[in-house]
């Protein structure tokens, strides 16, 4: 029997439009092992210590509150308290720092941190009579798909998922998860959204409904994409021309932009000029579109010969090339005619 | 204006036109020598790569959001169906007991004995208001007596003795256990009924931190 500092406390309903002084509060503990029960009446607002504990079984500790004339009853609380009680956390790691929500992309990896708490072990001499539910925890992992165009389920009434992964622990432990990449399914895995969803349930006992000790999702963003227009590679140009750049699926946390080089297409140019008019910064909730027109890009080629157009788009999980062109520039001015010197 | 003069000014004009289309260096002078590391854009088949083996036998199974916030009551029907029933009303599971001006509720089997001149006050008619045990004691002390009892004597662990039984009923008072001044239901053996299995006691030292459930 574990004789802890139960704090009990209790509160009349502020709905209850009655005096609250015509209200009496009980509180009733229903030890589960042996059927005990334990009366202890309370003031509006109070604690006690409960002197009988409370056993592996479990015990029930139910507030009452009873109109003292019409014995209107209200069961205003009830909570279930055991000496061996289960807790878990879950927490999600990705390489977003975004902190309102875990969020990632469709091809990073990401990491699910499970800590268990709380769990009856093989070697206590309660094991074998002790509750299912003071021995493991489920562990459920399902998947989610946003409505093809949607970033959420706001006008999903209770979606479906699918299951991709449960069982159960029996360990006080942490246990950390990794995925290498996200676990939705579609045709194209570079365009899917949605959500991951991690939940550690403990077992249902007593007529009490499982409960959830932990749940945690992670949302999946899409890959970007990004398109270049304007200029032909196979032309010369004296003056690059403006280009149309068009992007979809930015990622909510990202800084896309142009870059132009000497030279033809290279992982590491020597040297290179950031557009600074290109700079399309995203600071949101989802991935955004958008659609602009560059009209510098030739201020920033100072040499002639070949160069190379490249859109960059730079995310928490590093630097993605979207698009890239190529675009010749011959500024050299040819003059027809010649110098007549007459005496 | 002689041959060299007029030379010399068509340089000039050369000169001035060639710089007029000159561009400027603004992207020259702010060029940036700095690495970045770029990727380039995965695609489907390399994403599926790097996916987690699917369970086969979870194919198809799906789950809706609901669910994993609100999960389904236990399969232990009768347990569920007790603990509806307990949550329906604490005044039709406990023992009413009346005074002059006011009523009170105590657990039932706190109430050891029971003379027979106050068996009307007993699950009778209610007069006056409900009142705490501690209010209805304090008013009808004269005719209860208290028995505080301990955790084993209320679980039948050391159950009470008929002897003593008989003593409480030779006092003419009516006896309620109590423990640590609260009413407290007391298990009194019964021939041919095994006492329930209590759990055995845990050590402080392997206490488990509580929490809500």
């Amino acid at each position: 029997m574990k004789k802890s500092v139960l704090i009990l406390a209790s509160a009349l309903p502020v709905t209850l439009s009655a005096d609250p002084a015509d209200y009496v509060n009980f509180i009733r503990q229903v030890q589960q092992d042996s059927g005990v029960e334990w009366d202890v009446t309370v003031p509006p607002s109070g604690h006690a210590i409960s002197p009988t504990g409370v056993s592996v079984d479990g015990a029930f500790f139910e507030l009452w509150s009873i109109h003292n004339t019409s014995v209107s009853e209200f069961l205003l609380d009830e909570q279930y308290v055991t000496a061996y009680t289960p807790n878990a956390n879950i927490r999600i790691v990705t390489g977003d720092p975004y902190r309102a929500i875990r969020r990632t992309r469709v091809d990073q990896p990401f990491q699910v941190q499970i800590t268990v708490t709380g769990l009856i072990d093989e070697n206590d001499p309660n094991y074998a009579t002790a509750p299912d539910a003071s021995k493991w925890v489920d562990y459920t992992h399902s998947a989610f798909h946003y409505p093809e165009g949607a970033y959420s389920f706001q006008k999903v009434d209770n979606p479906v998922g699918s299951l991709m992964a449960e069982g159960f622990m029996e360990k006080t432990a942490k246990t950390t998860v990794t995925f290498m990449a996200t676990n939705l399914s579609g045709s194209d895995l570079t365009k899917v959204t949605g959500e991951e969803v991690f939940t550690i349930s403990a077992q249902a006992d007593f007529g009490v409904s499982a409960t959830v000790l932990d749940s945690e999702k992670v949302q999946i963003w899409p890959v970007a994409t990004g398109t270049i227009r304007g200029t032909d590679p196979s032309e010369y140009y004296e003056q690059v021309p403006p280009i149309m750049v068009n992007l979809e699926n930015l990622y909510p946390h990202s800084t896309t932009y142009i870059r132009v080089y000497e030279g033809p297409q290279t992982s590491s140019p020597a040297k290179y000029n950031v557009v600074n008019t290109s700079y399309v910064i995203i600071e949101d909730s989802i991935p955004q579109n958008r659609s602009l027109v560059i009209r510098e890009v030739d201020q920033f080629v100072s040499e002639e010969g070949l160069h190379t157009i490249e859109l960059l788009h730079r995310t928490p999980f590093g630097t993605d090339l979207l698009a890239s062109t190529q675009v010749h520039v011959d500024r050299t001015i040819e003059i027809n005619g010649g110098v007549i010197n007459q005496e | 204006m002689n041959g060299l003069e007029r030379i010399v000014l068509l340089l000039g004009i050369g000169a001035g036109f060639l710089g007029a289309v000159e561009p400027t260096p603004h992207g020259g002078e702010n060029g940036s020598a700095k690495h970045i590391d770029v990727r380039p854009l995965p695609n489907h088949e390399e994403i599926l790569k790097l996916q987690r083996p699917r369970d086969p036998g979870l194919r198809g199974r799906t789950v809706r959001l609901s669910d994993l916030q609100k999960p389904n009551l236990g399969d232990n029907a009768e347990k569920s169906a007790e603990a509806a029933k307990r949550r329906e009303s604490l005044v039709k599971r406990s023992t009413i007991i009346s005074g002059v001006r006011g009523w009170t509720i105590v657990p039932r089997g706190s109430v050891l004995s029971t003379p027979t001149r106050f068996k009307a006050r007993m699950n009778g008619a209610r007069k006056g208001k409900l009142v705490t045990w501690g209010d209805f004691y304090a008013k009808n002390s004269s005719w209860i007596r208290l028995l505080p009892v301990t955790i084993e004597q209320a679980t039948g662990q050391k159950p009470l003795t008929e002897d003593f039984m008989e003593s409480l009923k030779r006092t003419g008072l009516l006896v309620v256990a109590v423990c640590e001044g609260g009413p407290i239901s007391v298990r009194l053996p019964v021939e041919g009924e095994e006492l329930p299995r209590i759990s055995e006691p845990v050590k402080a030292a392997d206490w488990k931190v509580p929490s809500r459930r």
